[in-house]
């Protein structure tokens, strides 16, 4: 019996281990090593020269901080244009929450690469969004290689990632109770910020969490659409690794951007049960 | 106790291009504890979610106190509901639950928290505040529910089922305890049930919605004793329902060549049906009745406090008896056990005395003639 539950658990633990443990060793390993020419473009060692210098070169502190800020900006527009999606979603009619949530996902069925390329086309100074904007008066203004076309296609990409999960809480949320706040003589304003808001908190976090971590270490994205000069952290691990095939500072700036990352959550999390801790009654 | 509080009149509802309430009137008085009663579908709680503003009318006036609430939503309205599924604010303590509607209109965080207190205390749930409601049991969430209603001091209250959710021997406690508080506090409350027992107990007044309209009104003797219809007849409680016309002070039943006595001045020329109560009906021959019918025994059910008779009559009309046990059952099986012999037969039974009918409905067998009696103000007149 406990040997058949090892092997199951043996099939999880194996795929953790050779897709995530291991690359991670890799990476972990590199970031200690020393620079070197050859291939591979280092040798191994115990050395916290890279961790150093990218914790304190102010080059890769302003690119982890723009990073941050702009995957903040950028998860915070997807919230406040999701949150309203999701809601519409969520209280429609049966019959259309499946055609709405499938007009949601349906940008998936065609290649990311592809849609961006698409939104290039729209956002260039000779796209239809230039010539509707002439054609208002307000226009043309450049739009393509700036940070607005940068967050354009960042909130974009990552707004289904935002829907979903709220749609998944709200949709959970018994109607009654939006019912029994406006019984109780709440406006809908009211029993929205009152009820309906801090009972989808959870989506709120799962969300944001989705759309915040990948666009921290976003690369493509600030490429294509975005300036030169948005020198996001995905960018400068880039330039780093195959530009100089500086391998050991690249893998120092991808740890640092973990902990980073897991750093987030983690204090989120522990906010998150202190405040619901505060309500608690020992019986 | 007629002094009305809320008064609609022509109001009609409808879902799609169905009909739910159609052209209903009814008027509720003050302080008065009124029950809608009726089946599923039947358009009783589309009744209440138009008074509380869920539904707009298609037609029709809702007037609170004389002033028309039609248009107003639902957060406007100086009504409270009691939901079926309580809808208990998860995230908020049981206070703050109470506390939300005062805090709504406006009163001081303060004062709000002391008027939760003081509901708690009246809902007996006291030094409960700072739980979540996942922290309760059913029943006490039930009056957490109450409390947080009744704190607006609404001045109607409607409670969607309130007792639906509780198991029986709570809910026999919390009618006592919702009756207590309507007493107490005087608001007027509108329940919303499909138990006629509780619509009996707890009513000052029952309305019975059939069809989305209102098939009686009257007070629980009044809908019992003397139904509208053949529906209300059925509904409350049960009756046996014998077709027939109007001879005078008696009725001749269609089929069974018997003539029925009902009380004088009860049967109208329009009299198409009599009613008869089970439990009015006597087995045996009551020297004091007016009806009498033979029969033979074709089911014996034996429910605790009664047994439930069925007796074919001759044209095959079969009529429901309940006979109570009130010393029980277990007398009469000693009886049977030790003087088998003694068995009371059918001719025994038909000449019976009255005293001796609970013994001798006890020991009837399935197949076994009968006579029946029943008084004549035992004959509830229909037309209907």
């Amino acid at each position: 019996m406990i040997a058949r539950r090892g092997l199951i658990l043996a099939v999880p633990w194996l795929w953790l281990l050779l897709f995530l443990a291991g690359p991670l060793a890799i990476v972990g390993a590199i970031a200690l090593a020393e620079p070197a020419e050859g291939v591979p473009p280092y040798t191994l060692g115990l050395s916290l020269a890279n961790l150093e210098l990218v914790l304190t070169d102010p080059l890769y502190r302003d690119a982890l901080g723009l990073s941050l800020r702009v995957a903040g900006i950028a998860t915070l527009a997807c919230l406040l244009i999701g949150y309203p999606m999701a809601l519409a979603i969520a209280r429609a009619p049966e019959a259309w929450r499946d055609p709405l949530l499938l007009g949601v996902m349906l940008p998936f069925w065609t290649g990311f690469l592809m849609r961006l390329n698409a939104w290039i086309g729209l956002l260039g100074d000779q796209g239809w969004i230039n010539a509707a904007l002439a054609w208002s008066g307000i226009g043309p203004m450049r739009l393509l290689y700036t940070d607005t076309a940068m967050f354009i296609g960042i909130v974009y990409s990552y707004l289904p990632f935002m829907v979903l999960p709220l749609y998944t809480q709200l949709s959970r949320l018994d109607p009654v109770l939006t019912e029994a706040a406006s019984d109780l003589g709440a406006s809908p304003l009211r029993g929205f910020l009152r009820v309906t808001l801090p009972l989808s908190l959870p989506g709120i976090g799962a969300g944001c969490a989705l759309v915040f971590i990948p666009a921290v270490g976003e690369y493509v994205i600030p490429e294509l659409l975005g300036g030169p000069d948005a020198a996001l952290i995905g960018r400068v691990l880039w330039g780093e690794f195959f530009n100089n095939r500086d391998w050991p500072t690249a893998a120092a700036l991808a740890v640092v951007l973990l902990g980073v990352l897991l750093a987030v959550p983690g204090v989120l999390m522990w906010a998150g049960r202190r405040l619901r801790g505060g309500g608690r009654v020992i019986n | 106790m007629t002094d009305p509080l809320l008064q609609i009149s022509a109001l009609t509802v409808r879902y799609g291009g169905t009909e739910a309430l159609s052209n209903l009137d009814l008027t509720i008085n003050r302080g008065e504890l009124f029950v809608l009663l009726g089946e599923s579908g039947s358009g009783k709680s589309t009744l209440l979610r138009a008074i509380a503003g869920f539904v707009p009318p298609a037609a029709g006036r809702i007037a609170l106190d004389g002033t028309d609430i039609g248009p107003l939503p639902p957060h406007r309205r100086p009504v409270n509901t009691m939901f079926q599924s309580y809808a208990l604010f998860p995230h908020m303590t049981v206070a703050a639950n109470i506390a939300f509607g005062p805090r709504q209109q406006g009163m001081p965080r303060a004062e709000a928290r002391a008027l939760a207190e003081e509901m708690l205390a009246l809902v007996r749930l006291e030094g409960m505040g700072g739980r979540k409601p996942h922290q309760l049991s059913g029943g006490q969430q039930q009056r957490v529910a109450l409390a947080r209603s009744l704190a607006p001091r609404p001045r109607l209250l409607l409670l969607d089922e309130p007792l639906s959710a509780l198991d029986r021997g709570l809910r026999t406690e919390t009618r006592e305890e919702l009756v207590r508080v309507n007493r107490r506090l005087g608001t007027s409350f509108i329940l919303v049930t499909h138990d006629q027992e509780e619509a009996l107990t707890m009513a000052d007044r029952i309305g019975i919605v059939h069809q989305g309209r209102m098939a009686q009104v009257g007070t629980p003797a009044e809908v019992y004793e003397t139904p509208a219809s053949r529906f209300v007849a059925t509904f409350m409680g049960s009756a046996n329902i014998l077709p027939g016309r109007p001879t005078g002070d008696g009725f001749a039943v269609e089929g069974l060549g018997v003539t029925l006595w009902a009380a004088p001045g009860h049967l109208t020329p329009d009299t198409r049906w009599v009613a008869i109560r089970p439990e009015r009906i006597r087995v045996g021959d009551d020297p004091a009745a007016a009806n009498r019918v033979t029969g033979t025994l074709a089911e014996r059910a034996y429910a605790g406090d009664s047994l439930a008779l069925a007796v074919r009559l001759a044209d095959g009309t079969l009529l429901r008896v309940r006979q109570p046990l009130g010393d029980g059952i277990g007398s009469a099986d000693r009886g049977r056990e030790t003087a088998p012999s003694a068995r009371v037969g059918p001719s025994a039974v038909g000449g019976g005395a009255v005293t001796g009918d609970r013994v001798g409905a006890t020991a009837l067998a399935v197949g076994d003639a009968v006579t029946l009696s029943w008084r004549a103000d035992a004959c509830i007149p229909l037309s209907a």
